[in-house]
């Protein structure tokens, strides 16, 4: 999920949180906190890399963005997903 | 999975902190702008968040290996407790290091032996090959004509080449001259060998005859200086002039591992150098050359086996009357003979179990100490317990701990194995030949011990941590120890003390009895005199003279010797008695028909008129040799134990005995004297003329002048030494003491032998008595109470006293018992070696028992006057 949120560009670990609760429909209403460890899981995993830059306010942050592991890990979780669907 | 997130944890938490105050900001951003107040805001904004501390230790816990972590936590810990107790880790370290010491000891002579290889190039495919007789009985050495026919039909060798018996010869130079050692090899042993060198290279195909030598690295660092020009000199070897064409490299002693070898020239030079016909081109059997091969590549062992196999038949269907029963037998290049190797074998057996004794010795030791560290824990191992601790997390750190120390044993067990080694190659045999002393200390000595220290720390450590840990709760929050279970009369402790005191009773019985038969080996009279002779040697044979010219000089030498003042006689030998060598022959009447079995085998002497005077061997009837003119008629002395057995006593001067052809007539008869060695039972001897028997193969030990004299030995021999060299500066003199010295190094493996058991047998000494000495002292820390309870109610200081050491002795005299029969067992084993006293001697089998059981009673009565000195009262209010 996290990897889908990525695909439309890196973006920051509080915008990731925030579009996954809209998305979900406030459903997935786990600890925010819990983000953090997941996005070094997959770091580890190198589906995901981080770099360091500047906000629109001008300040230190982190971004996070999808390797290319990580797009093709997604096509086949994508493509999976798909294939369970009942039709 | 990226093995990254090991790495730079700590970078990435802090990152992490960033981010999560960021992440924070954020959200109260936003709360503040949907309307809530700044507490609000920071409210839900953590509560949505959820816990930081959680979020950071996930993350971090995905950076660690948990295992490894508490592996590292309790190495930690182990070594900040052993740090805390610098006596118990020094002791620790200190008596298993002589244990392992002693085994690591033993180990690198085994590594020697067996397990290293000589430092040829690709020592893999160079094998030793050896003809066998008797369907692989016997081995036997290559004559050249055999080398020359195995060339030319095994076809799975690329090289084959030879190397010879050594033999001496003297190195001139610029210094003194110096008798070494060498060999004399085939022109392609170098190549064969691929050996590096330090200089210059070996021998060329072309070279077969060339007066050309390779020096070895410590003769050329010893004689010549390390002179780095010395490649194209010439030197002289035995008076004749030699190329040097190469130096090997250090630590290359020849391929066979006993002898140390100090130069190489080439087989065709043999005659000029020792001028003996042992390498008889025309012989097949007899032969002297050690040979080496090297597999063709792609060639295995299996396939040059059978090869060999084939040839072997050939040459026995070739030369059926010498060859009969030929097989080849084929080893890497440089082990030793299996029949070497099974003697080696039982040696270093029998020694590795004398070391191993001590090593158990010193963990009982080590075992004891950690048991009362175990016990000062019991009650951190009672709260661990109660909080939920499974017992393999108890016994982990205590493992860990005692692995440790056995490892700092270790460590200290290396150290004093590299002295022992340097030291054990310093020892001067006096044997003739040069053995080669130096043990191979290497990376596998370092992994050894290793792995014994480990093993070691791990066996000690064991029991005390699993008593230590037994779970018993409600007492040992009380305060009791979990190792004091009422009710049990015999500890693990006091086992251990018993085992300790067995061992080392075994030792020290063993100890003593060597020392007895030293004792008697040095109370034996030799027969001749021990005080006020001085000898030296001198080989004129390998110093370029011919057999008429050493005639000649040794003639010479002797007069001017007897000129000098301080003498009162001299004569020359061909061999000193107690040499450790000899020659023999057989002897039988003659006249007499040939009856193998009659005949009588003795040795053979050949000596100078004069010889008895000067050795002060008395006469027993008639006289020296008189009128010995090489071409006379030969003469013989025998001594009277030569009489008993071929003539059955009586008068036999003017009577004759034959050997090998040479016919003796007796002129003299002298009393028995020991030979060989100094334990043996009296031989039968010979005595023949020097001069007529100097056509025989020149002897390699050269010629001794034994000296009568009167006054300062040092001043005589630099007399002797002058008048010498003024004959000819050019010769080595060797082997050059008085007979004092003499004899005491003919007792020198019954010394070497009372040495290391004496050493073994202290070690195990000071260590059981320090484990005695433990035991009880804990005994009595933990009888405090009871001994103020008795103190109070009236006993007195003495009586305490006694009840503690009587308590202590009856494990000593345990102890004792046990060790007692054991000792008996292994003194028969030992029965072989000893000299002049039985097996089951009464002096050393009382004294022994009796010497330790007044050390052990000093170890009890310590700790026992330290008791009895308790205040009652102090000790009725400790709780």
């Amino acid at each position: 999920m996290f990897l889908r949120t990525l695909l439309l560009g890196d973006s920051l670990g509080h915008t990731i949180a925030k579009v996954i609760e809209r998305n979900s429909e406030h459903v997935l209403q786990g600890e925010q906190g819990s983000l953090y460890p997941a996005l070094h899981r997959l770091e580890n995993r190198e589906w995901v890399t981080s770099y360091w830059g500047m906000s629109e306010n001008n300040r230190k942050v982190k971004f996070y963005g999808l390797t290319a592991k990580g797009r093709r890990r997604l096509a086949v979780e994508s493509s999976r997903w798909l294939g369970q669907l009942p039709w | 999975m990226s093995w990254r997130r090991f790495v730079g944890r700590a970078k990435r938490d802090q990152e992490l902190q960033q981010e999560i105050a960021l992440h924070l900001q954020e959200e109260i951003a936003e709360n503040i702008e949907r309307g809530m107040r700044p507490e609000e805001a920071r409210r839900r904004a953590y509560l949505k968040f959820g816990n930081p501390q959680r979020v950071r230790e996930e993350a971090w816990q995905q950076g660690s290996l948990i295992v490894a972590e508490s592996f590292a936590r309790d190495v930690r810990h182990a070594i900040r407790r052993l740090t805390k107790s610098p006596t118990t880790v020094l002791t620790v370290a200190i008596s298993l290091g002589l244990g392992i010491a002693a085994n690591l000891f033993i180990f690198t002579a085994v590594n020697k032996l067996v397990l290293q290889g000589p430092p040829v190039g690709d020592p893999v495919t160079l094998l030793n090959l050896n003809p066998t007789t008797h369907h692989g009985q016997s081995y036997g050495r290559f004559t050249q004509q055999m080398l020359d026919d195995l060339r030319g039909q095994a076809k799975s060798f690329s090289g084959l080449a030879g190397c010879d018996l050594i033999l001496p010869a003297t190195i001139g130079g610029q210094s003194e001259p110096e008798r070494a050692w060498g060999q004399t090899v085939t022109e392609n042993f170098f190549e064969v060998a691929a050996l590096p060198m330090v200089l210059g290279r070996g021998f060329l195909g072309t070279e077969e005859r060339e007066p050309v030598v390779v020096l070895s690295n410590s003769l050329w660092r010893r004689h010549f200086s390390q002179d780095a020009r010395i490649v194209g000199k010439t030197i002289s070897l035995s008076g004749k002039k030699f190329t040097v064409v190469g130096v090997t490299a250090p630590g290359f002693r020849g391929i066979n591992k006993l002898f140390d070898s100090r130069f190489w020239v080439p087989e065709g030079e043999r005659k000029q150098l020792s001028g003996d016909a042992m390498n008889d081109l025309e012989s097949r059997s007899g032969g002297g050359l050690d040979v080496i091969a090297r597999l063709k590549p792609g060639t295995d062992r299996r396939q040059a086996q059978a090869e060999l196999d084939a040839v072997a038949k050939r040459f026995a269907m070739a030369y059926p009357k010498e060859d009969e029963g030929l097989a080849f037998h084929i080893e890497q290049a440089g082990s030793l003979l299996p029949t070497q190797k099974a003697m080696f074998g039982a040696f270093l057996t029998a020694l590795s179990v004398v070391t191993f004794l001590v090593l158990c010795i010193a963990a009982s030791n080590v075992a004891n100490l950690l048991l009362v560290r175990a016990a000062a824990q019991h009650r951190e191992m009672a709260i661990r317990i109660a909080l939920g601790a499974t017992r393999f997390q108890l016994i982990r750190p205590m493992l860990l701990e005692s692995t440790l120390l056995a490892l700092g044993g270790g460590v200290f067990g290396v150290a004093f194995c590299l002295a022992a080694v340097r030291g054990f190659t310093a020892i001067h045999l006096p044997l003739a030949v040069p053995i080669d002393l130096s043990l191979a200390f290497d990376w596998r000595v370092i992994l050894y011990a290793f792995v014994l220290s480990t093993g070691v720390g791990i066996v000690c450590g064991i029991a005390p941590a699993f008593s230590a840990s037994r779970p018993m709760l409600p007492n040992s929050l009380k305060g009791e120890s979990a190792l004091s279970r009422p009710g049990r009369r015999w500890s693990l402790r006091a086992v251990l003390v018993v085992v300790q005191i067995s061992l080392c009773l075994v030792l020290l019985c063993t100890t003593g009895l060597f020392l007895r038969s030293l004792q008697k080996s040095a109370e034996v009279d030799p027969g001749f005199r021990t005080r006020g002779v001085l000898m030296l040697s001198i080989d004129p044979v390998h110093n370029g003279y011919t057999l008429e010219q050493t005639s000649l000089l040794l003639r010479r030498l002797h007069d001017r010797a007897v000129e000098i003042p301080a003498v009162i006689s001299a004569a020359w030998t061909d061999k000193v008695p107690l040499s450790f060598y000899g020659q023999r022959g057989e002897f039988h009447k003659s006249g007499s028909k040939v009856n193998p079995d009659g005949e009588v085998r003795a040795q053979i002497y050949g000596v100078e008129e004069g010889f008895f005077a000067t050795m002060g061997i008395p006469w027993g009837a008639g006289r020296d040799f008189t009128g010995t003119e090489p071409n006379a008629p030969r003469q013989a002395v025998v001594n009277e134990k030569f009489v008993r057995m071929v003539f059955g006593g009586g008068n036999v001067i003017g009577e004759h005995v034959t050997s090998d052809g040479k016919t003796y007539e007796i002129v003299g008869v002298v009393k028995d004297t020991k030979s060989t060695t100094i334990g043996e039972v009296d031989e039968p001897i010979v005595y023949g003329v020097l001069e007529q028997d100097m056509g025989a193969a020149a002897p390699f030990m050269g010629f001794s002048l034994v000296v009568r004299y009167e006054g300062n030995p040092a001043e005589l021999a630099a007399a002797l030494h002058s008048e010498i060299h003024g004959v000819d500066p050019a010769l080595a003199i060797f082997a050059e003491k008085t007979m004092n010295e003499h004899l005491s190094e003919a007792l020198f493996f019954p010394k070497m032998a009372s040495t290391l058991f004496g050493i073994f047998g202290l070690t195990g000494l000071v260590l059981a008595f320090i484990g005695l000495y433990g035991v009880m002292g804990y005994a009595v820390n933990s009888r405090t109470r009871e001994i103020g309870i008795r103190l109070a109610l009236g006993a007195t200081q003495g009586g305490v006293q006694r009840l503690i050491v009587r308590q202590g002795m009856v494990l000593a005299c345990v102890a004792l018992g046990v060790g007692l029969p054991i000792s008996l067992a292994s003194s028969k084993v030992a029965a072989g070696v000893l000299y002049g006293i039985a097996s089951y001697d009464w002096v050393t089998f009382t004294g022994v028992p009796c010497f330790l059981a007044v050390v052990a009673l000093i170890a009890c009565w310590l700790p026992a006057h330290r008791a009895a000195a308790v205040e009652p009262q102090t000790v009725l209010r400790h709780e």
